[in-house]
């Protein structure tokens, strides 16, 4: 298990770190943020009694940010994992020790994803106290649940991270590649299936309801993933999501689907890089 | 096949590695014998870090056969570097991690029970154990190295240029480890640019030029060869071709330079007077000479430095 040892000495490495430490408080200030905002918007909501204040809605509410600020902060974190330490020369003394390239790729995977769930779990506990403290109803279940997702979306942004750092010996050239990544499957990801769409049926948006490759094709991207499987497994759907989240649906598009997109995320990218790495020469 | 030699802690066979059209080594045969102190020498650039890196599988071969400790050193790359203790060349510490905690990561990752402080005592830098390594000075980082290199009493012991970054008092204490762990039975195998630093301690040397091995013996035989070997300094009222030329066709003479109005020439002892005899009979006109024995350090740039005539 002498991965283990990689990731507990990547783990004392970060935590000596600012960067924790400020990620955590920057998840803090984010969730716990948000949770707050979240009881304006009830506030706000003018005429008639307020709507109930659910610790469910502020999930919802939830999504969208949470799928800008972890991919992105999860790339930073891991995006020179592998390469940076080819790059100044510390990985002769990991290497030297009866480490294999495998242990090195797995062990910063663990220590990395670690760090990026402290520190979101930090930000979720934190948020959690300040939905109790204010809320009119607290779905632990819901929360938790969650909780899970948020927890694997890191894990998973830290482990792609750390795989395309395993392609190259260049610090620099591992910048881009995440970069790459999140422009390629963040960014513009949603143009895949309209231009798809278009080559077929000659359309951007298909007219009616979107079919079901359409729907699949759209889930592919990591935080796409993560949504629908948001969306599938807290309670309430609202019905301007149903026609994105349709009920009877093939296995592909359950939301157990959605969780299996994520994990296969979180094997394929670092195992592609263990793949360049192992054939590397140093 | 079991034989009643002991099996060699470092043999290579043919090994060639080429990085696109330059070739870095080239049909290189090495055979380190178990216990002995083996020296690498060859000016840098020479090939002696590519042949270390092979060894730790960094890199691999283009084509020949690497062994260490008698298995592969690719598809035993693991059980190898549990045996091996290594100072790799062009390292970096984890600048925020403590001496310590480098000595804890290897000492778990070696499943060794080394003290880290008896480690860092024994390199001479006790005190600076609970210190982050980024604010090591180069001389710090390298006896941190070498604590690493130590720990769970290695078979075998690479050193690439262990002395960089050393004061010669640093240098000194780094010999005297070594001598320990040779005297424990461990194999050492270091590398040098630098012939003092191996000629104290070393039992055989190799010097690798160009990728290839240009010399391989014990420091007696090649101290021999320096003791036979000298420079004849030929003072003339004016050098000609003619003069240089004939002392170049004596017997015994290795090289001859030309230097203002003097030749240089290097020869066997032996071949003094013939040298001047057929200089003088050019119709030159010996003003001076002197002769001067060759160091080893001559023998060894005489291996590595390109001949110019």
């Amino acid at each position: 298990m002498s991965w283990t040892a990689i990731a507990r000495k990547d783990f004392q490495d970060a935590a000596r770190s600012r960067a924790l430490w400020g990620l955590t408080a920057l998840f803090v200030l984010f969730m716990a943020g948000m949770a707050w905002v979240f009881t304006l918007f009830r506030d706000s909501a003018g005429a008639g009694a307020p709507p109930e204040l659910e610790s469910v809605g502020l999930l919802f509410f939830l999504v969208s940010p949470v799928t800008l600020l972890i991919p992105i902060t999860g790339l930073v974190v891991a995006h020179k994992a592998i390469a940076g330490e080819i790059e100044s020369g510390s990985v002769k003394f990991l290497l030297s020790l009866p480490h294999t390239r495998r242990d090195a790729v797995v062990g910063k995977v663990a220590g990395r994803s670690a760090v990026m769930s402290a520190a979101v779990l930090v930000g979720l506990v934190v948020a959690a106290v300040v939905v109790l403290a204010t809320y009119d109803s607290f779905d632990a279940t819901a929360y938790v649940g969650f909780s899970v997702l948020a927890v694997l979306l890191a894990a998973l942004y830290t482990a792609v991270g750390v795989g395309l750092s395993a392609f190259t010996k260049d610090g620099g050239r591992a910048t881009i590649l995440a970069i790459g990544f999140y422009v390629v499957f963040d960014l513009v990801w949603g143009v895949v299936p309209m231009g798809v769409n278009y080559l077929l049926n000659n359309s951007f948006v298909p007219s009616g309801a979107p079919p079901e490759w359409y729907l699949l094709l759209n889930r592919v991207p990591p935080s796409s993933a993560f949504s629908s499987a948001v969306f599938g497994f807290l309670p309430g759907n609202s019905p301007a999501v149903a026609q994105y989240f349709p009920q009877d649906v093939p296995f592909y598009l359950s939301k157990w689907a959605a969780v299996a997109t994520m994990l296969l995320w979180f094997v394929v990218v670092p195992a592609l890089g263990y793949w360049r790495f192992q054939a590397a020469d140093l | 096949m079991q034989t009643f030699r002991r099996m060699p802690a470092i043999e290579l066979h043919g090994v060639t590695k080429r990085y696109g059209d330059v070739t870095a080594l080239h049909d290189l045969d090495l055979e380190v014998k178990d216990g002995e102190i083996y020296g690498f020498l060859g000016p840098n650039g020479a090939g002696k870090s590519t042949t270390i890196d092979i060894l730790l599988d960094f890199v691999r071969p283009t084509s020949g056969e690497a062994d260490v400790l008698g298995m592969d050193a690719q598809a035993d790359s693991q059980a190898i570097r549990r045996r091996i203790g290594v100072l790799p060349e062009g390292f970096h510490v984890y600048d925020r991690l403590t001496a310590r905690q480098h000595l804890t990561f290897a000492i778990q990752s070696k499943n060794a029970d080394d003290d880290p402080e008896a480690l860092l005592e024994r390199v001479g830098i006790p005190d600076a154990i609970d210190r982050k390594a980024g604010g090591f000075s180069k001389g710090m980082q390298q006896r941190l190295a070498l604590a690493i290199a130590l720990v769970g009493e290695p078979d075998l012991l690479i050193l690439d240029e262990p002395s960089t970054g050393l004061d010669p008092n640093g240098a000194r204490e780094m010999r005297a480890i070594i001598t320990e762990e040779a005297d424990r039975g461990a194999t050492v195998f270091f590398s040098s640019h630098i012939l003092e630093q191996v000629e104290a301690v070393c039992d055989r040397v190799g010097i690798l030029k160009a990728g290839e091995l240009v010399a391989e013996d014990s420091i007696e035989a090649l101290r021999a060869a320096a003791d036979t070997s000298t420079t004849l300094t030929v003072t003339l009222d004016a050098v000609t071709d003619a003069a240089a030329d004939a002392a170049r066709d004596v017997p015994g003479v290795a090289e001859v330079s030309v230097d203002g109005d003097t030749l240089v020439v290097r020869a066997d002892s032996a071949a003094k007077t013939d040298v001047l005899d057929a200089v003088e009979a050019t119709g030159a006109d010996v003003r001076d000479f002197s002769t001067e024995q060759a160091s080893l350090d001559d023998v060894f740039a005489a291996y590595t430095e390109e001949v110019s005539a």
